[in-house]
């Protein structure tokens, strides 16, 4: 469980604050897969941030008893000197994961072969994304944050990632973030939307759905 | 309804197997992050680790090399290059350290992407670095003056071991503040490097401070790498005058430094991780 706990969270612009999350609390339950809508501009990133403790609220607290990733596909970890290869290692070790297994993992799904052995630096934005999916993918965590994942590789590896995705939505939850209404139905059990710092959380996703579309139009 | 308690020594095993996991997942994390640190430093290979000792190395002989050119007289004992080495191996072991540490959160931001690794793990797996290299270079030192004919030795090995570890508690607790510090202002980099200068020239390195007037004693004390010099040269010379020589000083500072660094990692947290 993830538990936001009177959160507030602000930027400083021109010297007026811009609220993020103004005295927010949230429960997220283990077991349910929830949607983060938004239009642009509301801070789900940031939100998705501050679930991960990549970024730390202003007051409040949030608290997570489980193991959570860090927003997925994200590729700002990786070194671009280093080769795929050891940014696997690393991450994997850092983990408490065994190299070798997230290596054959993440070498048989991304499909990068020889190049796996070549800097990053050196890498396409797609296979820079596609070293990033499959890392995320090959450790196990309770809780995926995924933050406007796009469809990375061809129709065949995007089939590959919805086909991990469901597989591992059986045993983990996930955080979504997403402009995908058709993706945020079909993944998530529960939605909120994010709307001038207040997360207001719905019965049902398609009411949350509904409200994104109107404050979208 | 009655509630269900666990036993107490349930309770305990639970404690402990939860600590152990603890402490199994930050030596992974160190351990990864360590590895990580070594692999990148220098040359993008494993191997560019070799330059950390050698930076200091290079610098101590490149002084000795220079005083023996010049034919400076002993300042302190029986051997010109023995003297110097007592100065200046804790007095390049801060300078280095600290230094070095302070880069480690500019150079290693992206390791910060992981929620599992926090700002000290970084900053600490590139103290352990920095402090093997110290080491190493302390001991290349020793064999080169053995293998030219100095006698390298001190008087008093278990105080010159302490001298040493002091020395690198010092640089470490400063070390911590300066990478906090430089993550949040860059510039600060150059600052530390331009003032760390004023902490080799008041270091007592190249002489003997005890022989100043009154009144620059007084002022030179103030520098607490003076102290980390003096107390290994009371290690090595048991006649050496120690009416500068503060212990509690230096360990105030030090303890000190690294309360502060504690703190600052607190206060400045979500400045940083902010970017």
């Amino acid at each position: 469980m993830i538990v936001m706990d009177r959160v507030d969270k602000f930027y400083e612009l021109e010297g007026q604050r811009r609220y993020i999350l103004r005295q927010q609390s949230m429960h997220f339950e283990a077991g349910y897969s929830y949607g983060l809508l938004g239009v642009n501009g509301a801070g789900k990133s940031t939100t998705i941030r501050l679930l991960a403790g990549l970024e730390l609220p202003d007051s409040g607290t949030i608290r997570r008893d489980l193991r959570v990733s860090w927003p997925l596909g994200f590729a700002s970890g990786f070194n671009y000197l280093m080769s795929g290869r050891e940014n696997l290692k690393f991450v994997s070790r850092a983990y408490g994961e065994d190299p070798k297994r997230v290596l054959k993992f993440v070498s048989d799904f991304s499909e990068l072969g020889i190049y796996l052995n070549q800097p990053v630096k050196t890498y396409s934005s797609g296979m820079i994304a596609r070293l990033a999916f499959g890392l995320s993918m090959a450790i196990e965590f309770d809780c995926y944050l995924i933050d406007e994942i796009v469809s990375v590789g061809d129709a065949r590896f995007q089939q590959r990632c919805e086909d991990v995705f469901k597989e591992r939505r059986k045993r983990a939850s996930l955080i979504m973030v997403s402009h995908d209404m058709n993706m945020i139905s079909r993944f998530c059990d529960r939605a909120m939307v994010l709307v001038d710092g207040e997360l207001l959380a719905f019965a049902s996703v398609d009411d949350a759905i509904g409200v994104y579309m109107r404050l979208n139009k | 309804m009655m509630s269900e308690t666990k036993p107490v020594h349930e309770v305990f095993i639970s404690r402990r197997q939860s600590m152990l996991a603890a402490l199994a997942e930050q030596r992974n994390i160190m351990g990864a992050v360590i590895l990580r640190d070594l692999r990148t430093r220098f040359f993008n290979h494993g191997l560019g680790f070799l330059i950390v000792p050698a930076f200091p190395f290079v610098h101590l002989f490149a002084l000795l090399l220079l005083h023996n050119l010049a034919g400076s007289e002993y300042a302190y004992g029986e051997d010109a290059n023995v003297f110097l080495a007592t100065g200046l191996i804790p007095t390049l072991s801060f300078m280095y350290v600290s230094r070095f540490m302070g880069l480690s959160l500019l150079m290693n931001r992206p390791m910060l992407a992981y929620p599992i690794i926090g700002m000290l793990e970084v900053v600490f797996a590139r103290a352990i670095l920095e402090i093997l290299g110290a080491v190493w270079m302390a001991a290349a030192v020793i064999s080169v003056l053995y293998a030219v004919g100095s006698d390298p030795l001190p008087a008093d090995p278990v105080q010159a071991f302490l001298a040493f570890c002091t020395t690198l508690l010092l640089s470490v607790s400063v070390g911590l503040l300066v990478a906090l510090v430089t993550a949040v202002f860059e510039t600060f980099v150059t600052v530390w490097a331009l003032t760390l200068i004023l902490f080799y020239i008041a270091s007592g390195s190249l002489f003997v401070v005890s022989l100043l007037p009154a009144q620059a004693v007084r002022i030179l004390a103030w520098n607490p790498v003076l102290h980390c010099t003096e107390w290994m040269r009371t290690a090595y010379y048991p006649s050496y005058p120690e009416q500068v020589l503060d212990k509690g000083y230096l360990l105030a500072v030090a303890f000190g430094a690294l309360v502060l660094g504690l703190a600052a990692e607190r206060a400045l947290r979500r400045r940083i991780l902010g970017g």
